[in-house]
């Protein structure tokens, strides 16, 4: 790892409350947390790197479905429609709600192909034992785009649609909602494994010519 | 799952030792530390992050911001949202309306569901983040704990009102059957959407740490960075 100052790696800040703290030896699984707000420090150790990038190309494939096949479908007096995350940006579009079309697009669309890629352009390069230049900067955009993939809120949006409408009309789960489950699920287990920590220790392993 | 730890912080008796007191400041995105440079602007070292030892004007812009979201949430409440249009009559719902024809179509569980994503979270955030802005304006000793978990709390459940602009979206494209049945958003949904995005903003512009400056400073009088342990 890095070492900037003697003495500094030795020392970590809360990044919610600033308070030092000595990094202290883990046990395997282990986990700290700061001695006055509770908020999560360090791990012991990131795991293998094989992990993330086997559960990216499953999220890479969920997304795929998840975006190209049908959501919902509705029959309603001998008539049917199905939609697609797409269709429904086209059809707040054509009711001129761009904005709002722009909001589903960025939200459901963009981003999370933008966090697989992201990770993508970290997680690959390591695996081949390489710390690219934009390290820093994607490991940044990542952070900071995550709170915006809302797929679990789609999911459960999908849902209450589902409700809303059996009431009045036969409604059909498409494979989409499927996929998007289980996307859920990946990207959680994603989330947990590409801590910011570990791409940073995974990064340090590299440059040292452990990994 | 995993064991918890408590990391050890340095015990030299003179109250919370923070980055700042000792002269470093954290990455706020890589959680690096490095000796703080006062008056120079300066950049992680690892992951190019500008440095601060706490962001500067995140009040300012997260009242801002906070400002934004409580204008539009009038709107956001008082206009339609969606409107339906079917072979018997046309009907525009409010964000409250909708929940009120979830509870009588019976599905009580989705209803409180609705009511919680759409209503009690935006009105939630909004006061919360009033309350640890002037919080931090005063500049409050106690009390930094309960703060810290309101924040946590406005983060985790910040994205969850996306839901009825999502709902709204698949209705929409799902229910266009010409003269039977169609439906409509109307303007409110755009108030609706621009108060969950101007929150979340406004939630991710704050610095936590600075709930818990007052209480540091209260703590300690002298500085005792030198004893940072090595």
């Amino acid at each position: 790892m890095a070492v900037s100052a003697p003495g500094l790696p030795a020392l970590c800040a809360c990044p919610e409350c600033d308070l030092l703290h000595r990094r202290v030896a883990l046990a395997p699984g282990a986990r700290a947390s700061c001695g006055r707000c509770g908020a999560a420090l360090y791990v012991a150790e990131p795991p293998p790197l094989d992990v993330p990038v086997a559960l990216l190309l499953a999220a890479a494939i969920l997304l795929a479905v998840t975006q190209g096949a049908a959501l919902l479908e509705l029959h309603f007096a001998g008539n049917a429609s199905r939609t697609t995350i797409l269709g429904a940006v086209i059809a707040l579009r054509e009711q001129g709600m761009a904005l709002l079309a722009a909001l589903v697009a960025t939200t459901t669309i963009l981003l999370p192909w933008a966090e697989l890629l992201l990770l993508a352009a970290l997680l690959l390069p390591l695996r081949l034992g390489r710390v690219p230049r934009y390290f820093g900067t994607a490991a940044r955009w990542l952070r900071r785009l995550r709170p915006w993939n809302m797929a679990e809120v789609l999911l459960l949006g999908a849902l209450v649609a589902l409700v809303r409408l059996g009431a009045l009309a036969d409604v059909v789960v498409g494979p989409a909602l499927w996929a998007l489950a289980a996307l859920i699920g990946i990207l959680a287990a994603l989330g947990s494994s590409v801590s910011t920590q570990a791409l940073w220790d995974w990064a340090g392993a590299v440059r040292d010519g452990e990994l | 799952m995993a064991s918890s730890e408590t990391g050890e912080a340095p015990a030299d008796g003179a109250g919370p030792l923070t980055a700042r007191r000792a002269g470093l400041a954290a990455c706020r995105a890589c959680g690096r530390l490095a000796p703080a440079i006062s008056g120079a602007p300066q950049r992680c070292g690892r992951c190019g992050t500008r440095l601060r030892t706490r962001e500067e004007g995140d009040q300012a812009r997260c009242a801002a911001l906070l400002a934004g979201a409580a204008i539009l949430y009038v709107p956001a409440n008082l206009l339609p949202v969606l409107r339906t249009t079917s072979f018997f009559d046309t009907q525009d719902d409010t964000i409250m309306s909708g929940v009120l024809y979830l509870l009588d179509s019976g599905s009580w569980p989705i209803a409180a569901l609705v009511f919680f994503a759409s209503i009690m979270v935006p009105v939630m955030k909004l006061l919360a983040l009033a309350v640890l802005l002037w919080a931090v304006r005063r500049g409050t000793r106690g009390g930094a704990m309960p703060r810290a978990r309101l924040l946590r709390l406005v983060h985790v459940v910040g994205r969850w009102s996306m839901l009825d602009v999502y709902v709204a979206s698949l209705l929409v494209a799902l229910v266009q059957f010409h003269a039977l049945a169609a439906v409509e958003i109307r303007p409110g949904m755009i108030a609706f959407g621009a108060v969950v995005v101007l929150t979340m903003f406004a939630a991710q512009t704050f610095d936590a740490r600075r709930l818990w400056d007052g209480a540091d400073s209260a703590a300690t009088r002298s500085d005792r960075w030198q004893e940072i342990p090595e």
